[in-house]
């Protein structure tokens, strides 16, 4: 590709670069590569709702699972799949964009309680990475992936492009993320308990901002209330981790 | 139902030009900011200049955030690329992800629940993150 000066014709050329995948490759492969896809990720969802949604057999743990061992058994190269479903990739831009619609929808809440919701997403967001910071610095890792995991509490799509912007990987960002999730959830009761946490309020902002869309739909199975301040403190955290890190090290 | 498929057609349109629009953005003015985060703030600040959410966005918006994992799966595929970098630091990895986060959700429901102890349960909830308001549905 040329390189080319106008600042505009530039911006453009990336864009359409990201997007080239959809028309420069094989349609059959990549249709096929799609439905694939599609039906090992409805059928994961499905045993998710049957074993009663035990976050352990979270629907994305399952069809990674799955679609490894398919690959690894047809000897279809991980790349040239990954190529394959680039559709199901850039859509996430735009699911990603639609989350401010439940955050629109919460802002009543926060203009209602103000810093009693902040303070615990703030502390909620400054603390899990910090922690997760600390530990792989000490543990001697090299610098990629302790970039990585600052973005560990975020939500995966924001996580992949701050992880992008600040040095990390994000594809890294990705696992680290939902199995950051995954582990929130399984315990999240367990500590509730452990921590006498009777608000429904603290719960539901505590696992959304420290285990973001996998807290939140545990924090959904607890009660109603308790999910809509999950989805206030996964929105909020995300938005404030995703702004403070790119100024900080980008 | 025909009529909620259009909307939610129209709505996919609309936020997807925003996407566009944010990518454009991040690339010609160098934001610093994750691209999705801006499309994230140009569809927040609409909403509060409109005052609500247009049916079509609502319709559209909720199977894009309830079948997100789908969009994720490409990027956990890429995991069967980062094997070794797993097999080596998979006790940094293991203290990081596992105990970690145990710890850090821990102490922030601690807290949370000293700020929050307090406070009445009348505050108006509305549905969360897959089931996005009715009101505009009919």
């Amino acid at each position: 590709m040329t390189i080319n000066t106008d600042p505009i014709i530039f911006a453009l050329q990336r864009i359409v670069e990201q997007f080239s995948p959809l028309w420069t490759q094989d349609f059959v492969f990549m249709c096929a590569c799609l439905f694939v896809t599609l039906g090992i990720y409805l059928f994961s969802r499905k045993i998710h709702f049957w074993l009663h949604q035990t976050p352990l057999l979270h629907p994305l743990t399952v069809s990674t699972l799955i679609i490894g061992l398919g690959l690894y058994f047809t000897q279809i190269d991980v790349v040239e799949f990954k190529h394959g479903i680039t559709l199901f990739e850039l859509l996430l831009g735009p699911a990603t964009v639609a989350l401010a619609v439940p955050l629109y929808n919460q802002l009543p809440v926060l203009r209602q309680l103000g810093l009693k919701v902040l303070a615990p997403i703030i502390i909620g967001g400054s603390v899990a990475p910090s922690l997760a910071w600390l530990s792989v610095y000490f543990l001697d890792t090299p610098l990629q992936l302790q970039m990585t995991m600052l973005v560990k509490s975020i939500t995966t799509p924001l996580a992949m492009g701050t992880a992008d912007l600040i040095g990390g990987t994000p594809e890294l960002a990705a696992v680290i993320v939902i199995l950051t999730g995954i582990v929130g959830a399984t315990f999240g009761p367990w500590l509730i308990m452990l921590t006498k946490t009777d608000s429904e309020y603290a719960q539901g902002l505590a696992l959304g901002s420290v285990a973001h869309v996998v807290g939140t739909s545990k924090a959904l199975s607890i009660s109603e209330t308790c999910g809509a301040f999950a989805t206030l403190g996964l929105c909020l955290n995300g938005i404030f981790t995703a702004v403070l890190l790119p100024l900080l090290f980008a | 139902m025909m009529k909620n498929s259009v909307r939610g057609i129209v709505g996919f349109a609309v936020i997807f030009c925003i996407y566009l629009v944010s990518l454009f953005s991040f690339h010609y003015f160098n934001i610093p900011l994750p691209p999705a985060l801006i499309g994230i703030f140009i569809l927040l600040i609409s909403l509060l200049m409109l005052g609500r959410v247009p049916a079509a966005i609502t319709q559209s918006a909720r199977p894009l955030l309830a079948y997100m994992g789908l969009f994720l799966l490409p990027a956990l595929i890429s995991v069967l690329l980062y094997g070794d970098l797993f097999a080596k630091h998979y006790a940094a990895l293991i203290v990081a992800i596992l105990l970690s986060t145990l710890v850090s959700l821990g102490i922030t429901l601690w807290l949370s629940q000293r700020i929050l102890s307090g406070v009445s349960k009348s505050v108006a909830v509305k549905t969360s993150i897959a089931s996005e308001d009715q009101e505009n549905d009919n």
